[in-house]
């Protein structure tokens, strides 16, 4: 019963009829009517400094001293907040190995970091040739949700970190990050950082 | 002495416990005082657990301890199966009795959680305690997932954590969609694939596998390489620890026989392109440094054992180096002393040559094990603050000038059972042991997984570290067998 | 992908019928309230981990060359001439004076802190407890130094403080120290919220305070909310989040995002914690420096270049606005570069392998002067800023743990020698929760090795040795933390 909605050709298969399960890969409709099957080990890994670090690199093409540098002293990631990113540090605290779990600084710290780079990003697309934030028009307010740039600069966020297509009610919700809480236009930068960083911060991104 | 067992509250005490609650602190010479000499825990007890029960989870992926039946061995302490066991021995020898008291208390359920003593060995949890149990994976309820194969092993979540444990990064969109559109046996070779690329890596090799070998080195930048200390334009540098970090690295990727961990007699180099450079022979210190080459003669050398790094660290002033083989003894077997893990007690140890006070009662228990460990490396110098040149140097006299009654005392050298000639030896014995079979894989196994091998997961752990002869010790090839098992790809 | 059935499989299986009854007993200890305190009530514990060995005989618990009544033995001790003894006016404990610099590496260290100054002002909070600890292991013994060598249920003295006064608190349990004493207790029941926060860099961590605040470019905050909004609902309904909503890791992650970071956030920590003074902290940021960071560094001068006074002063921070009841420091393996030359030694205290007498002394004046600073601030600030609550200091405790003692003996007559690893030493704490001015036990002039005292009547007792669980359990009595194998230590108490 997985549906994938072919909207154009330019933009994702978000659930049209297919018979097999669609991995990473794909979206899938959810109803929400039934609960599905939860994992049955559930032991997830996170994401440590170095692979987040690399991960948003790729997804968002920043170089390594392009993703989040702490209040201009040094890197996110590698110096400040390595620990709580799930960093060793066998050189200055004797943590010869990295913590199991996440810290209570964590969340905030990934949202630190994936800000950074998300704004770093819309800056870059703003400012010349734009490789993420193609659709959008940066002089002007969000795309509307039912515009086609707004499809293409989800679904590009959303394959881009990842790696699968947005379900629909991914792209409504979403939606509600086109206007501010009076119901007013954000515009097209803002919309594309907090798209960035709502995406970017999902335990879907940190989890794996 | 205890007669009965006490009532089924946790933790389960028995006995001597009085000694910590009643009196304001520790007797000097605690143990003595007990009333009976059979009060004391038995450092042969986790060998002769094991010998009973060879295929006990926990006498093949893990390690057994004093905990099995103690909750203090100093002051000694049962919980409830160790008290069982001490009631079935009926004040018989404990080596001639021990098996029979074993097997004479399987069907009792000793701790009250409602499984024998024989079940709970049999599932790896503690029949001592009522809180150790297992609970099982929960049947997946629900409508079916379309995401991810819920019970089974799922290629595709699989292939996401190879390329993000190994490689460092997740799969592209791109990547994910080609490996999605794989038939099933597709997708497994892709998963090896895309592991065997990985493991040939920067993020691999720089960084993953540096990253697990920093418990075994311990860097110290302060006396490192690049410390900042000067003294008349000299570095402090006492050694370079990127030598250690180099050779692991090395021995632990391109499918190269892991026990050279401990056995290997070179250095490794490595050029501005990155290739490895193997270094036979003598290795000088760079000059302005107290330190930083390889100076030991090559024939004396034990791989990660006698770097001069290691040396160093792990020596450093001790006439006899308890330090150096408890380390080497947990991080490459996996036994760590300090927690009653791999106590192999010698007969007639500890000497306490060096009149460390180490046969005190406290003491001696670990330090049976310990000190036939450790006199092997007592030929080799740590830190010599007159004769700075001599660290990581072999010096056939140096027991002799360093611990009065040497040469009158002949301690033989033995791990794990085993009598052995030199450190070279000894090395050589660890490296073919099946705890150090075990600790690698471990040490892999957390990195994949996230968490020690569980009841349920144990059997497949198993048999990925019994099949590393046949995998020629490569650890690459250990890893495929990782990331096949349930463990690693069941969601 | 195994496939193999057998015993152990259904083994497997059964088990589940009895796990629910011991999961449901494991989750009750979990949940255990051991009494939650009022601000009025809480307690405050800065532990400070003296790295490598602190030798009480090289500090507060010295022997004399008279006192051994051996002049060929003395010369073979760990012994101090008479006139090098300084005992203050009105002190009931004594300590080593200036300690020249001497030795191979004598002229690379700059002193700076005396112990007798020390002393002297402060001898009415000292307590002096002898020990005999159980490993010569560094990491091994740091553990023990703060779990009481597992006498707690294998909980580290910091983490009985956070659940004893913590629970309220937003990261009540905070560790910048390193090793052995960064590594958490091993009780499986012990609650997130009392697990130690780990803090490698206390001048970057306000930054990990706020999820927005300092990003440059960052949008509105408001707009921010509602992006976390749009991401709450993301999580919970994506097929990701509804496969791994039961996934531990996951769900401490989200509980930490969705309670306790919003708490963070309001109470705009980031800037109160921020050490950074103004002319590093660039006005783009729109961070401030904490208004109490000219406060700070009038007692922690060096806290920009030395780890060991940026920590302390954060653990002041931590404290004075209510984000921690504990914090735990320690000293770096890096050594510190003063005025050229060197204010601490490489590997701390373990430098005592090389040049024993030089090392104690830099390094216990170096741990003292944070403890002078941490006294005179906790002794200036009301807690939490309210007078009604009263000074901080009158509710804290501070514990200089260490890892174990050194080797009493040296070469006949050498006045530079290396030690090795020793059980036997003592411990400092300074508080005025416990009998100050006071020595707990004693020590054999004769051996220079220390011997115990009975907790209860405070008596000191040759024949007696006190371990890692007594100090754990003096520790816990003054701090109203109660657990079954507390041993009594009445007597220790103010």
């Amino acid at each position: 019963m997985i549906m994938r909605i072919l909207l154009r050709s330019l933009l994702p298969v978000l659930a049209l009829a297919s018979g097999c399960r669609d991995g990473d890969a794909g979206g899938t409709e959810d109803t929400g009517a039934d609960e599905v099957q939860r994992a049955q080990r559930g032991e997830l890994q996170w994401k440590r400094n170095a692979a987040l670090q690399r991960d948003l690199m790729r997804a968002l093409e920043l170089p390594e001293d392009g993703v989040c540098n702490e209040l201009g002293r040094g890197s996110c990631t590698r110096e400040i907040h390595h620990i709580a990113l799930g960093a060793a540090d066998p050189l200055r605290i004797g943590l010869y190995e990295p913590l199991p779990d996440t810290l209570v600084s964590t969340p905030i710290v990934l949202d630190r970091v994936v800000m950074s780079a998300c704004v770093n990003r819309a800056d870059l697309d703003r400012g010349g040739a734009p490789v993420v934030f193609t659709e959008l028009d940066f002089g002007e307010a969000a795309p509307a949700p039912e515009d086609e740039a707004f499809a293409a600069t989800v679904t590009a966020l959303y394959r881009r970190l990842l790696s699968r297509d947005p379900e629909a009610h991914e792209l409504t919700t979403l939606g509600g990050l086109t206007v501010d809480d009076a119901g007013e236009p954000v515009s097209a930068h803002e919309f594309a950082v907090l798209a960035c960083f709502a995406i970017g911060t999902s335990s879907e991104f940190l989890f794996f | 002495m205890p007669t009965e067992r006490p009532p089924h509250l946790t933790p389960t005490v028995f006995l001597v416990r009085s000694l910590s609650r009643h009196t304001r602190c520790l007797l000097a010479f605690a143990g003595i005082s007990v009333g009976t000499t059979e009060a004391w825990a038995r450092p042969t007890g986790p060998r002769a657990f094991c010998e009973t029960y060879a295929d006990a989870p926990e006498c093949m992926g893990r390690s057994v301890t004093c905990n099995k039946c103690h909750l203090s061995t100093q002051p000694v302490a049962w919980n409830a199966y160790g008290g069982a066991v001490f009631a079935a021995l009926g004040g018989g020898a404990f080596d001639d009795n021990i098996a029979a008291a074993l097997v004479s208390i399987e069907d009792d359920d000793s701790d009250g959680d409602g499984l024998s003593n024989r079940e709970e060995i049999e599932l790896g949890t503690d029949p001592g305690d009522p809180l150790s149990q297992w609970m099982p994976r929960p049947t997946p309820e629900g409508a079916e997932n379309p995401s991810y194969a819920i019970g089974e092993y799922d290629p595709s979540y699989a292939y996401k954590r190879v390329r993000l444990l190994f490689c460092g990064a997740s799969p592209s969109y791109k990547e994910a969609r080609a490996f999605a559109e794989l038939d099933g046996e597709a997708q497994l070779a892709a998963i090896h694939d895309a592991l065997a690329e990985c493991l040939e890596s920067d993020f691999w090799i720089d960084e993953a596998l540096t990253s697990l070998a920093h418990p075994k080195i311990r860097p110290v930048k302060a006396l490192g390489a690049e410390t900042d200390v000067l003294i008349s334009g000299y570095k402090i540098t006492l050694a370079d620890y990127q030598w250690d970090y180099r050779l692991w690295q090395y021995l632990l990727s391109g499918d190269r026989d892991a026990r050279e961990l401990l056995t290997a007699q070179y250095h490794i180099g490595r050029d501005d392109a990155g290739n490895w450079q193997r270094i036979d022979g003598t290795i000088p210190n760079p000059p302005m440094g107290f330190g930083g080459g390889q100076l030991l003669a090559p024939e004396h050398r034990a791989g990660m054992l006698t770097t001069q790094w290691n040396l160093l660290l792990n020596i450093m002033f001790a006439a006899v180096p308890r330090v150096a083989a408890g380390h080497a003894y947990r991080e490459y077997l996996g036994l760590d002393l300090s927690l009653s893990q791999g106590i192999r007690p010698v007969a007639g140890e500890p000497l306490d040559i060096d009149a460390k006070g180490v046969d005190a009662a406290a003491c001696a228990q670990c330090h049976s094990t310990l000190d036939p460990l450790s006199y092997a490396f007592a030929y080799y110098e740590g830190i010599d603050l007159k004769n700075l040149s001599r660290t990581g140097q072999y010096r056939p006299e140096r027991p002799t000038e360093r611990i009065p009654g040497w040469d009158e005392a002949q301690p033989e050298f033995v791990v794990l059972d085993r009598k052995v000639e030199n450190l070279v030896e000894l090395a050589q014995q660890m490296a073919q042991s099946r705890e150090f079979q075990r600790n690698l894989a471990d040490m892999f196994f957390v990195y994949a997984v996230g968490h020690e091998p569980l009841p349920d997961e144990l059997e497949e752990f198993d048999a990925v570290w019994t099949a590393m002869p046949a995998d020629g010790y490569s650890a690459n090839r250990l890893l495929h067998r990782l990331v096949d098992t349930d463990a690693f790809g069941v969601p | 992908m195994t496939t193999k059935i057998g015993r152990r499989q259904m083994l497997l299986a059964m088990a589940g019928a009895m796990g629910t009854t011991a999961l449901g007993s494991a989750i009750g200890r979990a949940m255990e309230r051991e009494g939650s305190t009022a601000d009025k009530d809480r307690k405050l514990l800065f532990v400070l981990c003296a790295t490598g060995g602190a030798s009480i005989v090289d500090s507060f618990l010295p022997v004399t060359r008279t006192e051994v009544d051996d002049d060929a033995l003395a010369d073979t001790l760990n012994v101090y001439e008479d006139a090098h003894i300084i005992t203050p006016t009105g002190s009931n404990i004594r300590c080593p004076g200036y300690v020249e610099p001497a030795g191979l590496l004598g002229n690379l260290y700059e002193l700076g802190f005396s112990l007798d100054g020390f002393l002297a002002k402060h001898h009415r909070w000292m307590t002096v407890l002898t020990q005999e600890c159980t490993s010569v292991n560094h990491n091994v013994g740091q553990h023990r130094a703060v779990t009481g060598a597992g006498i707690n249920r294998g909980r580290t003295i910091m983490e009985a403080m956070a659940l004893r006064h913590g629970e309220d608190l937003i990261i009540p349990n905070c560790n910048m120290a390193n090793d052995g004493y960064i590594q958490p207790g091993v009780d499986p029941s012990l609650p997130a919220f009392a697990q130690a926060e780990i803090i490698a860099s206390p001048l970057g961590f306000a930054a990990a305070l706020d999820g927005v605040k300092g990003v440059l470019g960052a949008p509105d905050r408001a707009l921010v909310e509602r992006a976390r909004g749009v991401r709450e609902e993301l999580d919970d309904a994506s097929m990701f989040g509804k496969t791994f909503a039961d996934s531990p890791r996951r769900q401490r992650f989200l509980t930490n995002r969705r309670e306790v970071q919003p708490r963070l956030e309001a109470a705009k920590m980031m800037d109160r914690l921020t050490l950074l003074p103004p002319e590093l902290l660039d006005p783009k940021y729109g961070v401030m420096s904490s208004p109490l960071l000219p406060t700070l560094a009038s007692k922690f001068s060096n806290f920009l270049v030395d780890p060991w006074e940026s920590q302390a002063a954060l653990s002041v921070l931590l404290a004075y606005y209510g984000l921690s009841c504990v914090s735990t420091i320690g000293l770096r393996q890096e050594p510190t570069f003063g005025n050229e030359k060197l204010i601490t030694t490489p590997i701390a205290f373990d430098f005592s392998h090389n040049d024993h007498r030089m090392a104690q002394y830099l390094m216990w004046g170096h741990v003292l002067k944070a403890v002078d600073a941490l006294v005179d601030l906790l002794q200036q600030l009301d807690y939490l800023g309210d007078p009604a609550l009263g000074k901080m200091w009158d509710r804290s405790m501070i514990y200089v743990a260490t890892d174990f003692g050194r080797d009493k003996t040296r070469p006949a007559g050498a006045e530079s020698w290396g030690t090795g690893h020793s059980l036997n030493n003592g411990t400092l704490i300074v508080s005025p929760l416990l009998a100050g001015n006071r020595v707990f036990g004693g020590i054999d002039p004769t051996t220079c090795e220390t011997y115990g005292f009975d907790g209860s009547t405070g008596d000191s007792d040759p024949g007696l040795k006190c371990s890692e669980g007594h100090i754990y359990s003096a520790i816990a009595q003054a701090l109203d933390i109660e657990f079954p194998e507390r041993i009594d230590m009445s007597a220790l108490l103010a």
